[in-house]
């Protein structure tokens, strides 16, 4: 400590030590603040309406693939994931359906002769928001549209059963590690995807913000290919 | 000129005595841990981290500026160095090693070291 350099270094270095600390305490206290069980919190999702529709994944895609466009309610109140350590939630909501048949087959034949493991639900996200402050955090959605129009790896999505909704969220902290969660209430009834649409027009049918182009070559590639 | 640049180095380098820097190294020590530990509980308490953030950063440069500037408070305590050989007070004041007057052999050394 003799000379300037060397005390802001000593000071500079302490700090740091005492900065480790107190983020490690703000981390620890943010984390049990957080409630325990999701299912404490107040949220629910219904399906409204689905449709199912044939698009591209983008407009030069020589692809076709069919996507479902979802209509959900949601209810949900997630003030008491705002502890003074939270930066933001990202609320988000899945499609949860059981992986196609297909794909399964294509497993199993890869594996030889040993039937494949059930792989579990398919999940894919329908609807996110990122709400940055405790009076974002009551959500009263009504018939809402979803943000991403679904489809499978396989790219076939129409006439599946036994699929839901689920409402899942991350809560990002100021300090201190990520946090998903999940509440039993936030699921929907069983609903399933419904047959294709005859046609390209209304609904759904893209997967991109370029929705409009999209249903405009599905009417070019109607008349090119009448057999669709 | 090189007594400009000697001070200039003087003010530059900063150095305290070694009361001073004991004192130093105790201050830095408490009001750092002190801010840290302040900081949490009124942010904890408010439910602010925007807070914690102020209340530690303000108490960190509050301990830069206690501490890292040669203040007069850490020079009240200058060492008391014994006079050179071969000045009029150092004469007058032989060094003593294990209670013998070691002033011979310094001596012949100091004809070296004035030149």
């Amino acid at each position: 400590m003799h000379s300037t350099l060397v005390r802001a270094q000593n000071v500079f270095g302490f700090f740091t030590t005492v900065a480790f600390i107190v983020g490690a305490l703000v981390a620890v206290t943010g984390y049990f603040s957080l409630p325990s069980d999701g299912n404490s919190l107040d949220v629910s999702v219904d399906l409204k309406n689905v449709q199912v529709a044939r698009g591209r994944p983008h407009y030069y895609s020589s692809k076709r693939e069919e996507y479902a466009q979802i209509r959900f309610d949601l209810d949900a109140d997630l003030s008491p994931l705002f502890t003074w350590n939270t930066k933001q939630v990202f609320l988000y909501i899945m499609a949860s359906y059981p992986p196609s048949v297909s794909s399964a087959s294509r497993d199993s034949k890869k594996k030889g002769s040993s039937p494949s493991p059930n792989p579990g639900p398919s999940n894919a996200i329908i609807y996110d928001k990122i709400i940055t402050s405790r009076d974002e955090a009551h959500l009263e959605l009504r018939n809402q549209r979803s943000k991403y129009q679904i489809t499978d790896i396989s790219g076939r999505i129409a006439n599946r059963h036994n699929a839901t909704l689920e409402v899942a969220w991350n809560v990002q902290p100021w300090v201190g590690a990520l946090t998903w969660g999940t509440s039993s209430e936030g699921r929907s009834k069983a609903f399933a995807f419904p047959a294709l649409k005859s046609t390209g027009a209304g609904g759904g049918g893209a997967a991109t913000a370029t929705k409009k182009k999209n249903v405009a070559g599905e009417q070019t590639m109607g008349s090119a290919a009448p057999a669709a | 000129m090189a007594e400009l640049l000697e001070r200039g180095r003087t003010i530059f380098e900063g150095q305290i005595d070694f009361e001073g820097q004991h004192k130093a190294e105790l201050l830095t020590t408490t009001l750092l841990g002190i801010s840290g530990f302040v900081a949490f509980v009124i942010g904890y308490l408010l439910q602010d981290i925007r807070l914690t953030l102020a209340i530690g950063l303000g108490g960190t440069a509050l301990t830069f500026i206690a501490v890292v500037p040669p203040w007069k408070a850490y020079n009240k305590h200058p060492i008391a160095w014994l006079p050179a050989e071969g000045t009029e007070a150092g004469n007058d004041s032989p060094i003593i090693v294990d209670g013998k007057k070691a002033s011979e052999g310094v001596s012949n050394l100091n004809a070296y070291n004035l030149q």
